[in-house]
């Protein structure tokens, strides 16, 4: 309950007093709960639905419609937006880092788009990395058994004020079976590298961050051998698909501390990222995205404190689909699409009294398929005792379309229907959020967390089958829809060398209206779990042995076909460490202990759904 | 922790400090350090005078504000919110983004820089320099910077170094108990 926020308003401030459910998952959280990668870290918030597919793809959003193409959590890290214009979502297998360079990981459940701008529809994930001053010791990770992989990371001061470190990263994960229990073969490996600068003036008004990544990985999908008894060979339609992605980025930010009452930061970036598909006939696809942002905060008296800030980003897609994809092919041949998105906002909170602060705020938004959006937000925190906070918020939040979104202009059950938006056609998508939610907390040995919502849907585009095999008769089209949800999570440390968290999730989805077409999509309500729950519980057990047990629940979910239905599953997690001084650590780390295999998502990409193995792994981590 | 607890144990640890020079194994155990300087922060509040202006009736309270992250916790600041320091309660007002207005600056009387906004030390001093406020802060060097209270972790006890130059400058002053258990520095590095 200490930890800070930087998510809900662009400016940092106390998670005891965010309007918005919001949760940290912090360094040391994200160490005890054994993740070599950053989605394992997101399984840990609560009411945020973290499932895995395969060793590459990952399903991750909170508040519902979850999926391989989940479009509605937007998703940044140190400022960079994560979210691709092709796959209208977050490619989460090409996120990564040296796990101890990450500072903390912000989750917030619910919209964010009156200072992020569209696609913060269902929440905001906000990953962010160590400053540089804060890594000058080098380290060192080897881990290995069902997955292997390697943390290497140098730091050092360059100047008075000056910092910088370099971290390179591999990773091979071959875990998953089919349902046959044979190995799934879609295994993933992938190697990165990057820096990060910073440096501050003498006088520390100006501060610049810069900061770059390059990364590649292989994996396999759809391999068809074994999956089912009889199919066993190359000429299945679902082929041995060798898919490469890789890419980089670089981000500069400078900050500016004018006076004490006034600062501003402004961030440049470029994000470059390539994905090639080579079963017989290669096809690829790649995007460029600019983005420069500027914001300025400042307090103009003891009530007010106004931020207001402006976006440009400019992405460009590039589609060279294989000639075998009939649809892709008859739609775009090579073709390059250009998207302008200019946004503007401003935010005020103000303190009330002592005990109300209001926070009100609006983004504007022009893009290629709309005149202007507008997404405003209003939230108020009462303090309504010492420990105690409520608060409440109403939101409008927009998912914008994509290029790749699909459209139709007849009944789906006929042939060569779909269309893509390529001549920005479609409308945005809509969400009207309410929120309530109550905190409270008795020093830093208990805490309570409490968030409900209602969600009113308009126009909902769901996300569609990319640029894969795909059944028309798996297609939904939601026009307008709602979920209710309520999360809840309590944190207990008995005493000092044990602490406990407990929490939990509901979701309810109705279907108001089905529309008659243009909007085609693949994803739907049907893949969500009602109910989340997990527990995880950390004991020191003396100074140097550390033993983490985490358990999770995630009720069934029906699936748009029967044959899709996910049945519901508990996990447990363990690791146990060995810390013989500060520098070392030596983990035995295990997922899924109770059950040999189970799945965790489905969706539909594959001829069957992929099972998550019980995995070992040993992992040292040396500090220099 | 029953309030009585609580009292009993503030108490304790007053007389702890004022009577032992710079102790603090035991009392660490108790209460964390981050209780600790929280405890002590306001410990400075107590034995430090601040000009009629600051004191006036158009201060309801000593306005204890934290520029930057809150590096006490949450726990630490209900601990000493609403103490009485001169007639007056003791009020904290945490400033995480590090942006307050000329207005709330004004109203400060002890202001804690946070550790968080190190890098900007130079500038916030400067800001903060003509008015008579209580400059606090577990920055390391942060009184020979021209800070004036500078909490120091030395193994598993809390010291801290007064720069009674700076503290003049101000026009406060602050009583010679708690300067006898500091260890005096002189700015050195002026304007840096």
């Amino acid at each position: 309950m200490d930890s800070k926020v930087i998510s809900a308003t662009r400016n940092e401030q106390q998670l005891t007093d965010t309007a918005a459910a919001a949760y940290v998952i912090t360094q040391d959280d994200i160490r005890r709960s054994g993740a070599t990668t950053i989605p394992e870290a997101l399984r840990m918030v609560p009411g945020l639905h973290t499932a895995r597919i395969s060793p590459s793809k990952w399903a991750i959003s909170a508040r519902g419609f979850n999926g391989l193409f989940a479009d509605k959590m937007l998703v940044l890290m140190d400022g960079r937006s994560l979210y691709s214009p092709i796959h209208k979502g977050v490619y989460w297998e090409i996120q990564d880092r040296v796990i101890d360079d990450i500072e903390r990981i912000e989750v917030i459940r619910g919209p964010g788009a009156s200072v992020w701008g569209a696609n913060a529809v269902n929440g905001v994930i906000n990953i962010i990395s160590k400053h540089s001053a804060d890594t000058k010791e080098g380290s060192i990770t080897l881990f290995g058994g069902d997955k292997y992989g390697a943390g290497l990371r140098i730091g050092w001061q360059i100047a008075d004020q000056g910092y910088a470190r370099v971290y390179g990263k591999f990773l091979r994960d071959e875990s998953f079976t089919n349902i046959l229990g044979n190995d799934a073969g879609e295994e993933w490996t992938s190697g990165r590298g990057g820096f990060r600068l910073d440096w501050t003036n003498t006088d520390g008004k100006h501060a610049l961050m810069a900061q770059g990544d390059i990364y590649y990985g292989v994996y396999n999908e759809n391999l068809a051998k074994n999956q089912a008894p009889g199919i066993d060979g190359p000429e299945n339609v679902f082929l041995l698909n060798r898919v490469i992605k890789n890419g980089g980025n670089i981000l500069a930010r400078w900050n500016y501390n004018q006076s004490l009452a006034s600062r501003m930061s402004a961030q440049l970036f470029y994000d470059t990222f390539q994905v090639q598909e080579s079963a017989n006939n290669p096809g690829s696809y790649n995007n460029e995205i600019v983005d420069f942002d500027f914001q300025h905060v400042f307090a103009p008296n003891e009530a007010h404190e106004l931020t207001w800030g402006f976006n440009y980003r400019l992405s460009l897609v590039q589609l060279k689909p294989s000639t075998t994809n009939s649809i892709l092919v008859k739609e775009y041949f090579p073709k390059t699409f250009q998207n302008n998105r200019f946004g503007v906002f401003i935010q005020d909170k103000w303190r009330w009294n002592d005990d109300i602060e209001i926070t009100i705020g609006s983004k504007f938004e022009n893009h290629n398929n709309n005149d202007i959006e507008i997404e405003p937000s209003a939230r108020i925190l009462w303090k309504a005792a010492n420990q105690h906070r409520v608060w409440a918020g109403v939101s409008r939040a927009v998912r914008l379309p994509a290029v790749t979104d699909l459209t139709a202009d007849k009944p789906p059950s006929e042939k060569d229907v779909f269309k893509f938006n390529q001549y920005a056609k479609l409308t945005s998508d809509e969400v009207i959020s309410y929120e309530l939610g109550y905190r409270f907390w008795n020093s830093d040995r208990f805490s309570v967390d409490v968030a409900a919502y209602y969600n009113q849907y308009k126009n909902n585009l769901f996300g569609n089958l990319e640029f894969v095999s795909w059944y028309p008769e798996r297609l939904t089209n939601i026009n307008k829809s709602t979920t209710l949800g309520l999360e809840a999570a309590i944190v207990w440390r008995p005493v000092d060398w044990t602490r406990f968290q407990l929490s939990a999730s509901v979701l309810d989805t109705h279907i108001r209206s089905f529309r008659k077409i243009p909007n085609v999509f693949s994803i739907s309500p049907n893949k969500d779990p009602q109910f989340l729950a997990a527990f995880r519980s950390s004991f020191d057990i003396t100074r140097e042995v550390e033993l983490d047990l985490w358990f999770r629940y995630a009720d069934a979910a029906t699936g748009v076909l029967s044959t899709q239905a996910i049945p519901g599953y508990v996990t447990l997690d363990a690791r146990l460490a060995w810390k013989p001084n500060k520098n070392l650590e030596l983990a035995f780390i295990g997922n899924n202990l109770n059950d040999s295999q189970h799945t965790e998502f489905y969706d539909g990409t594959g001829p069957n759904p992929l099972q998550v193995e019980r995995m070992f792994w040993l992992q040292g981590s040396l500090r220099f | 922790m029953s309030r009585l607890l609580k009292i009993l144990r503030f108490l304790s640890l007053s007389v702890l400090l004022v009577v032992f020079p710079l102790t603090g194994i035991a009392q660490e155990k108790i209460f964390g350090e981050d209780t600790l300087k929280a405890l002590y922060s306001y410990k400075f509040a107590l034995f430090t005078d601040w000009p009629e202006i600051k004191l006036n009736d158009s201060h309801t309270t000593i306005e204890f504000c934290i520029i930057g992250r809150n590096p006490f916790g949450q726990t630490a600041l209900e601990a000493i919110e609403g103490k009485p320091v001169k007639d007056k309660r003791l009020h904290v007002e945490v400033y995480s983004n590090g942006v307050l207005s000329e207005e709330s600056l004004q109203n400060c009387h002890v202001v804690f820089i946070s550790t968080s906004e190190t890098q900007r030390l130079p500038a916030l001093l400067n800001s903060l320099q003509p008015f008579p406020i209580l400059t606090v802060s577990d920055i390391p060097g942060f009184s020979n910077r021209g800070g004036m209270v500078t909490f120091i972790k030395s193994g598993d006890h809390i010291q801290f170094e007064i720069n009674p130059d700076a503290i003049k400058q101000a026009e406060l002053s602050i009583s010679s108990k708690i300067i006898e258990l500091a260890k005096l520095v002189k700015t050195t590095k002026e304007g840096t």
